[in-house]
């Protein structure tokens, strides 16, 4: 380390000598080395023998100095330093001190030999010997470096010795010549290794002094560039800390208005939630204030057809507890007597149904629908309705059997009358006068209206209860409008009205009441024989139309007026013009045979034209196979 | 030998005309004015009528009953039936039918001739 110090501060001071020698030095020495070259007369004269001296003594020390001290300095030190051992360039630096020494010896040789005459080959002779000096200096090895200073100074002595410019007078004897001169030369040798030992300690002391203090310097400003590095980077490391942390606290503030944000909105939710949740409650709290109060039983079950939710009407009716049901599927209700017939009308699946009755006891009897409960497809349970029909079924019984009662009331007298006044007609009660067979005949039409208003009357009862259907079969339309033909033949030849019956060979097979299509085919006939002319024409048609049987029956009577057609087939509607040719009649018989039609899911419709005629149509479906 | 038509009706006047029509054609009419006491003439006759005309509305025993308790009978199961009655609910025409009646006659459709026609079809 404090080899590779002095190495620099060698190079400092080479480059120190360096910058002062070129920028100074060296013009000077140029300008000399011109005047010495060119102008040599000038230092020639004796008269200014000081300035000779002197002049002579620079010149010659600058020239050399200059030129080898700054190749020297230049191409070894300053270009080769870093390839140069310590050892070398200490080397190197006393040999140019020693160089130097050595121009001043040659300087003052010069000078000397001036004294003695001026010789224009001193000069020349002179820079030859540097120049074989140089290798010397240049030289890493010492051995070299000696053997070639020796050679240059044994060149110097010689050339002196040819030329005859010595320094000091010389003895006469060549023997004592030579031997001055290798005495001058060993002496030389000495000096220069006691000058180079001097001035390696001196120098070296110095340069290690310098070293050494150059070393503590750079020691402590190693240190302290250590330390102020340090610091710098503890400083950054702060700052770099305090901008983290300014980043941190940025994030954290921005973190907390993001949390208070959210905390505000999930306030607001729960708010929301809260007046929601309220609202759902209440809602919850009326329907279950529904269901509770509600006069039918409500069953529901979950998505598993097991019971959720029963409401104490279910209670009542089954006389249960709501504990002893809830949880139960259908089937293990079935296991409840009351609970079987409920059971037997949904199916272990609860299959949607619509008012299906189930008679529970002797007193109950319930009206049952199943409604699935949906949630967007999805089945996820079933509310089951009970309603309590026992009253409206023992009022339906009631007034079925009035009405029963009624009829059979009412018709007993009227058959009585009947059959009596039948007999009478036939002669099984005696013989009776035309006028008394006669008037027997009217009471007889008379009874027989009466019969057929009953009749009629309970037929719009039984209408009106919706139960006039009875057990529809599947049926030949054809033969069934026949068979109420057959019946009105004799009416039909009284009025000598002309009666056409078009049917195809076969037509579809209907399901229809026998009876009550009879009954609405016969109401029509009756009409069209009733309003029609003497004489006149009626045309039944049976035809299958557009996958339907269509009746139609076509009459030349009386015709409905226009204004009155809307009202045709309401009930105890008799058109004015009918009635001014027939005060008889109920006004019932279109009524019932329009619901006849319509309970069979077919249509009835008629065209008219009064004073022309009447064709009534009705369709009928055909039966499914 | 006449053949026998027991007439189970509570209506006198009813009983008068058909028991006169029937006669007239040869017919031996037995005549029950209640339902009870038809089920016990049909038990007490031999031989059995060879026909019932049966009323339906009736004091004590109705015609239903009667028709029942003939079905439990075997000498009586067999004897036919026909109703007349002023009554023409289909549901009792179903339940006469299943009792075991031929026919069912509503009075005031019908006339004495014409009970007698389906009399004559019934027995001959």
């Amino acid at each position: 380390m404090q080899r590779e110090i002095i190495k620099e501060i060698i190079l400092e001071d080479a480059e120190r000598i360096l910058k002062l020698y070129k920028r100074v030095i060296l013009p000077s020495a140029l300008v000399f080395a011109v005047f010495l070259l060119f102008f040599p007369h000038i230092f020639k004269s004796p008269t200014y023998p000081l300035l000779h001296f002197i002049l002579s003594l620079f010149i010659f020390s600058l020239v050399l100095l200059s030129f080898l001290f700054a190749f020297f300095t230049q191409v070894r030190i300053k270009k080769k330093i870093s390839e140069l051992s310590f050892d070398e360039i200490q080397r190197m630096i006393v040999l140019s001190l020693l160089f130097e020494l050595f121009s001043v010896c040659l300087g003052l040789w010069a000078f000397l030999s001036f004294s003695q005459g001026f010789s224009f080959f001193m000069a020349p002779t002179l820079l030859v010997a540097f120049l074989v000096s140089l290798p010397g200096y240049l030289s890493p090895s010492w051995i070299k470096s000696i053997a070639l200073l020796s050679i240059s100074f044994l060149v110097l002595i010689f050339l002196a010795g040819v030329f005859n410019f010595y320094p000091f007078p010389l003895p006469t004897s060549p023997l004592k010549h030579s031997f001055a001169a290798w005495a001058v030369f060993f002496l030389g040798l000495i000096i220069i290794f006691v000058v180079y030992n001097l001035m390696t300690n001196v120098w070296y002391r110095e340069y290690i002094m310098r070293a050494r203090l150059e070393g503590i310097k750079r020691e402590i400003e190693k240190k302290l560039l250590k330390r102020t590095k340090k610091l710098q980077e503890m400083y950054e490391e702060t700052q770099i800390l305090r901008i983290r942390e300014r980043a941190r606290m940025a994030e954290a503030e921005k973190r907390t208005k993001e949390l208070e944000n959210a905390r505000t909105a999930l306030i607001n939710i729960l708010e929301d939630v809260e007046e929601a949740r309220l609202k759902a409650e209440e809602e919850r709290d009326k329907t279950l204030a529904i269901i509770q109060n509600f006069t039918d039983g409500l069953l529901v079950f979950d998505g598993e057809g097991k019971i959720s939710l029963i409401n104490p009407q279910v209670e009542i009716f089954f006389k249960v507890k709501k504990e002893e049901v809830v949880g139960k599927s259908i089937l293990d209700l079935a296991q409840i007597p009351d609970f079987k017939p409920i059971v037997e009308v949904v199916g272990r699946e609860l299959k949607k149904i619509f008012r299906k009755e189930a008679q529970i006891r002797e007193d109950l009897i319930l009206e049952v629908t199943n409604i699935p409960m949906m949630r967007e497809g999805k089945k996820i349970g079933t509310l089951m309705i009970l309603h309590d029909v026992t009253r409206e079924k023992a009022i339906e019984r009631m007034k079925s059997e009035f009405v029963s009662i009624s009829a059979h009331q009412l018709r007993t007298p009227l058959s009585a009358i009947k059959w009596t006044l039948k007999m009478f007609l036939d002669g099984d009660l005696g013989e009776l006068t035309e006028e008394q067979m006669e008037f027997l005949k009217r009471v007889y039409q008379s009874n027989e209206r009466l019969i057929n208003l009953i009749n009629d009357l309970l037929n719009v009862t039984r209408i009106e209860e919706g139960r006039y259907l009875y057990k529809p079969v599947l049926a030949d339309i054809t033969s069934i409008c026949q068979s109420v033909i057959d019946s009105y033949t004799e009416e039909i030849k009284k009025k000598n009205l002309r009666f056409k019956f078009k049917k195809p060979k076969e037509l579809p097979k209907v399901r229809v009441d026998i009876e009550k299509i009879s009954l609405a085919i016969q109401n029509l006939l009756e009409n069209a024989i009733r309003y029609n002319k003497v004489g006149g024409e009626i045309e039944i048609v049976l035809r299958e139309k557009e996958g339907k049987i269509e009746f139609l029956i076509k009459d030349t009577g009386i015709g409905i007026p226009k204004n009155q057609q809307d009202r045709v087939f309401t009930k105890f509607f008799r058109a004015s013009n009918a009635m001014k040719m027939e005060t008889e009649g109920s006004g019932l018989g279109l009524f019932i045979t329009k619901n006849i039609v319509e309970a069979h899911g077919g249509k009835i419709w008629f065209e008219s034209e009064e004073g022309k005629g009447t064709t009534f149509y009705f369709t009928l479906p055909i039966a499914q196979k | 030998m006449a053949k026998k038509i027991l007439l189970v009706e509570d209506e006198e006047i009813m009983i008068d005309l058909l028991k006169r029509k029937l006669s007239k054609e040869g017919y031996e009419v037995f005549v029950a004015r209640d339902g009870e006491e038809g089920l016990k003439k049909m038990k007490e006759m031999e031989p059995k009528p060879d026909l019932i005309l049966l009323d339906i509305v009736m004091p004590k025993m109705g015609g239903f009953e009667v028709m029942e308790e003939m079905k439990k009978d075997e000498k009586l199961k067999e004897i036919p039936v026909i109703v007349i009655s002023n009554s023409g609910q289909p549901v009792e025409l179903d339940r006469a039918k299943k009792l075991g009646a031929k026919d069912w006659l509503i009075k005031t459709e019908f006339d004495p001739k014409e009970v007698l026609e389906k009399v004559k079809k019934q027995i001959g």
